[in-house]
């Protein structure tokens, strides 16, 4: 095994192969950066050379791009606030108040640092994992997927510590607006009225975009501020990597977690970064800074989201199935090279995975300097004035949900769901839950149908079903229990201070 | 009743219309399809009746309903700036104005194209509000173009169909 | 000065046209064009889906060879339409495209059922359209062993449970559950899965115990298992010829539908759901991907068009790049493709309206009768 990789090193190690994954981590960077483009456009500019390219330059290419979409997406995560491509959704809770507060170069190089050890620590777990890993894949069933969909619904909590109840409420409308269009399984049209742009749903970048960089822009604009409140830039990168570097332990768990959810095909790519920011939180110490502007709140996420591309590739590889959004693209281009995802992958290919897992790695470490370097320039948008900044952006972002489904009614939805997101933000009801209820609604549904229709209500005393309802439970108290003992210690308190 | 408490309660109603409405009609899909709408509408009605109750209960002392406003991560950037209610209607009239713009720029896309109406809606901003000089103006708008074009074509954008045809 | 600078670019004109001309007149490359309709102009492939799909590939590599066999063409495009199935890019051909010959849809068999079936939303014909090109796709049925099902016979009186993993009863997995109809099979349906990828993994998982999959997934997930004893084909979906269901040619060793249902009850299939079938067999698997134009595109621009396919398929390239993407089956052309198009736009309104309230019925579908 290791001579092999060794000889998919030198592979990888060739000057034109090198150029074809800086362009690659060039495209990724670009998608990843500007906000509500996804891989689907990364894809449709990569296809065009994909075509009749040998295997391994095409394999530096689409993984330069891959790889590198989730580290440069933290760009308008920190900076606006925005969920870039559908993983860096996290990060905002932590990384734009840090923004907010001028310390937008510290977030950003320490996700950029983060990202690309979470990045090479997925491209080790691939290597470690390929050849054990068909019966890790086949022990997961319907009945377990849907289980794991939970346990992700499950962050809502987390996320909604001042108002739980309204944070379940937006879940529960995230499940709801997920059901909007075709139904799993079945062609019935659900919720459509008849207007054939919904069909489909709501593509999620409109939604991201409209419940999140709708009202941060009008809300700038109102406040005639700035992002970086008080325009002015504190902190700097090397900050960013100093305390990274004093999370270690955090860094390499979220690696793990991230990269272990990336597996799961289905399901971990959508939520891998609420579930690391969930355990993140919940193992902290102290957690009052959290949703404030806490570095582990940046550094938990960003880790894990970067790790999970390398978890995503396997069942990817050996089966073919692809284990998130951008490994089903990347999945495509396989498939264009000439590359037939399956058993061969480990046996006669061997040579085109490993130069796989160098090229993860390789882009990863590419990808996160690059950022760096830019990293110091591009903080400076934030002390850009709101009424300079803004129309730049809302025109980026208009361009960006119109290519979702390149109808109009991406506009007229990005307007609409960006006034409801205005109104939930004034009046305090949290959003993210509900963007969760959305990206896990058609994979609940899915994995739900299939067990009951497959087992009747056996699935519900499966093994690694209860497994992973004990997991459940314990994070979710593990998560109210302080603030419970909290509130019983100010009940006592204020008891006392009245007797 | 303060603007955003009123604003509270109004969108609580709103969602509980939403959930209502949805558990109404799922009941109409065929059996398969109609089991996840139903339940999850449900379980929205209920919940936001508990939630709209809660929040009324809380609102009747001070103390409640400063606890009401409290921080929710990244709900609380708005919540963190306590405005006097004078203060948030200014604000939300201003908000509702640069709405405005945006469907502006929106309906523009839809009347003359999307180049020209960024280069409008651009224009028009910077002069208007960020109150830019001309050239500078001239000079953003240039670079937006620029970008708009190069990006369009590496990565075959496509530009929302309008009435003039560009 | 004028008059001379006048003469020299007339000159030059003059002189430029007569190349021209003569370029065009003269025969050129091996390559047969009929005369150039479509020098000049830019062609789009729509392909209802996203990039990187099955049909995608195939239509990525149409546009690499169209393009040698078209030097006189502009450009030659690939344009994702994806959404609701397939039906959004093929509403878009219909709908917003000119019948001007440089819009061509390229379409996988779920287009086909989407329409027989009348699911809403399509608001598309492919009575309105000409047949350019067909490449056959099949399938397999596949029984695990451990149900104890060793032949047709097995199959037909089997007591074991047998549960099928599909997406849903409108795409390609209706022709599986026809066949288990006609059989008389009780099988429990287990659809709503993502993808045949996902089946393939809950039948390695135990989840179900007998699938449908089309040939290349055949080939390069179940053919290991057939190997190791964990899956036995037992019919493949076949092909319609001159309205008989022959052998599927990718598969020459194993028996087609007809001759399995023939070995377990020793007679031939009939009634309406065999009808449905081999309607659904013409549409979706003798000619699973097919290349569209508007019926009423100029006659120029189809000769240009077929003469283009015609050179497509006799290029060495088109094998060698899409080996895996044809999976073996040969394109077809001509006349056998405008009769399988006929055969398949010819499906009694009776069968469709069997099949209709068949799926009403027995899934639970609400589509129009």
């Amino acid at each position: 095994m290791f001579e092999a990789a060794a000889q998919a090193l030198g592979l990888i190690l060739q000057l034109d192969r090198l150029g074809w994954m800086v362009l690659g981590c060039a495209v990724g960077l670009v998608v990843g950066l500007l906000p509500g483009l996804g891989g689907t456009v990364g894809m449709s500019i990569l296809l065009p050379f994909i075509f009749g390219m040998d295997p391994y330059s095409g394999v530096a290419l689409l993984i330069g791009m891959a790889a590198v979409i989730h580290t440069g997406d933290t760009f308008p995560a920190v900076l606006i606030g925005v969920p870039g491509s559908a993983g860096s959704q996290a990060t905002i809770v932590d990384g734009y108040p840090l923004a907010r507060q001028g310390k937008a170069a510290t977030a950003l190089s320490a996700a950029f640092f983060v990202s690309m050890i979470g990045g090479i620590f997925g491209a080790v777990v691939l290597f470690g994992t390929l050849s054990v890993a068909r019966p890790l894949v086949l022990a997961l069933g319907s009945p377990e997927l849907f289980m794991l969909a939970i346990f992700g619904l499950s962050m809502v909590g987390v996320l909604s510590v001042g108002s739980p109840l309204a944070g379940v409420v937006s879940g529960l409308a995230g499940l709801l607006i997920g059901t909007i269009g075709g139904a799993p399984g079945v062609p019935v049209y659900r919720y459509t009225f008849d207007w054939l742009y919904l069909f489909d749903g709501i593509p999620l970048p409109v939604l991201a975009l409209g419940l999140f960089a709708v009202p941060e822009m009008l809300d700038l604009l109102a406040q005639r501020g700035q992002i970086a409140q008080g325009a002015k830039l504190t902190g700097s990168r090397l900050e960013g990597i100093r305390e990274a570097l004093r999370h270690k332990l955090l860094i390499l768990r979220s690696a793990a977690l991230g990269s272990a959810l990336g597996i799961i095909p289905g399901i971990g790519g959508s939520v891998v970064d609420w579930i690391a920011y969930g355990v993140t939180k919940q193992t902290a110490r102290d957690r009052d800074n959290f949703g404030r502007g806490d570095i582990r709140g940046v550094i938990g996420p960003e880790s894990a989201n970067n790790a999970k591309e390398g978890g995503a590739l396997v069942p990817t590889l050996i089966f073919g199935i692809p284990g998130s959004g951008t490994t089903a693209m990347l999945l495509g281009g396989l498939v264009l090279l000439g590359i037939e995802p399956g058993p061969s992958m480990i046996k006669e290919n061997l040579d085109v995975t490993l130069s796989i897992v160098w090229s993860l790695a390789l882009a990863n470490v590419f990808g996160a300097v690059a950022c760096i370097v830019c990293a110091g320039w591009v903080a400076r948008a934030s002390v850009i004035s709101a009424n300079r900044l803004v129309p730049f952006l809302f025109i980026i972002i208009t361009v960006a949900a119109y290519q979702s489904t390149r109808n109009w009614g991406d506009i007229i939805m990005l307007l609409v769901i960006g006034s409801v997101g205005w109104i939930m933000k004034q009046a305090a009801w949290p959003r993210a839950p509900l963007l969760i209820g959305f990206v896990l609604s058609l994979v609940t549904e899915r994995y739900l149908h299939l067990s009951m229709s497959r087992y009747g209500l056996e699935w519900l005393t499966f093994p690694g079903v209860l497994i992973i309802l004990a997991m459940i439970v314990i994070a979710l108290v593990a998560g109210l229990l302080p603030d419970l003992r909290r509130r019983l210690a100010q009940a006592r308190a204020a008891s006392e201070g009245r007797s | 009743m303060s603007l955003r408490e009123r604003l509270r309660l109004g969108f609580g109603v709103f969602i509980l219309c939403i959930f209502a409405y949805a558990a109404f009609d799922a009941w109409d899909f065929s059996r398969r399809a109609r089991y996840m709408p139903l339940y999850v509408s449900v379980a929205g009605i209920v919940l936001t009746s508990l939630l709209i109750t809660l929040d009324l209960w809380r609102m009747r002392s001070t103390e409640g309903r400063a606890a009401l406003r409290t921080k929710v991560s990244i709900e609380d950037l708005a919540a963190d700036d306590l405005f006097s209610p004078a203060e948030d209607r200014q604000r939300f009239r201003t908000t509702a104005y640069y709405l405005g713009w945006m469907a502006g720029y929106a309906a523009a896309i839809g009347i003359v194209g999307l180049p020209l109406a960024s280069a409008l809606f651009l224009a028009g901003f910077l002069l208007v509000e960020a109150r830019m000089r001309l050239p500078g103006v001239g000079l953003c708008v240039a670079g937006m173009l620029a970008g708009m074009f190069t990006l369009t074509h590496f990565m075959h954008l496509r530009w929302p169909p309008n009435l003039i045809g560009w | 000065m004028r008059t001379r600078r006048h003469m020299l670019r007339g000159a030059g004109a003059a002189f430029g046209a007569v190349v021209l001309g003569a370029a065009l007149v003269l025969p050129g490359g091996s390559e047969v064009r009929a005369a150039g309709y479509y020098d000049g102009k830019d062609i789009e492939l729509i392909v209802p889906y996203s990039p990187g799909g099955g049909n995608d590939t195939f239509a990525r590599l149409l546009q690499t060879q169209y393009r040698a066999c078209m030097p006189e063409a502009a450009s030659i495009q690939v344009v994702n339409i994806p959404g609701g199935g397939t039906v959004m890019g093929a509403n878009e051909f219909e709908l917003l495209r000119e019948p001007n010959g440089l819009s061509v849809l390229v379409t996988a068999g779920t287009t086909s059922y989407a329409w027989m079936l009348g699911q809403p939303g399509v608001r598309y014909s492919p009575r309105n359209w000409t047949a350019i090109l067909g490449l056959p796709g099949g399938g397999v049925v596949y029984v695990n062993p451990d149900t104890g099902v060793k032949n047709m016979k097995d199959l037909v009186s089997t007591k074991s449970e047998l549960v099928f993993g599909g997406i849903s009863a409108t795409g390609l997995d209706l022709l599986g559950l026809l066949t288990f109809e006609i059989l008389g099979l009780d099988t429990k349906a287990v659809l709503g899965y993502e993808g045949k990828g996902p089946v393939q993994i809950a039948y390695q998982q135990g989840e179900i115990n007998i699938d449908y999959q089309t040939t290349p997934a055949f080939i390069k997930l179940v053919r290991p298992q057939v190997e190791a004893g964990t899956a036995l084909p037992l019919y493949t979906a076949g092909m319609v010829q001159d309205g008989e269901l022959v052998r599927d040619p990718a598969f020459p060793d194993f028996p087609s539908f007809l001759e399995a249902y023939r070995d377990a009850y020793g007679k031939d299939p009939s009634g309406p759901a065999w009808e449905a079938y081999l309607a659904l067999v013409s549409s979706g698997v003798s000619a699973q991907r097919q290349v569209w134009m508007h019926k009423n595109t100029p006659p120029e621009a189809l000769a240009a068009m077929n003469a283009a396919t015609e050179c497509v398929i006799a290029r060495d390239e088109f094998y060698e790049k899409g080996a895996k993407i044809l999976a073996g089956y040969k394109p077809i052309v001509g006349e056998p493709l405008q009769r399988n198009a006929k055969a398949m736009l010819a499906v009694s309104d009776d069968v469709l309206k069997w099949l209709r309230r068949y799926l009403n019925e027995k899934y639970d579908l609400e589509l129009s009768e």
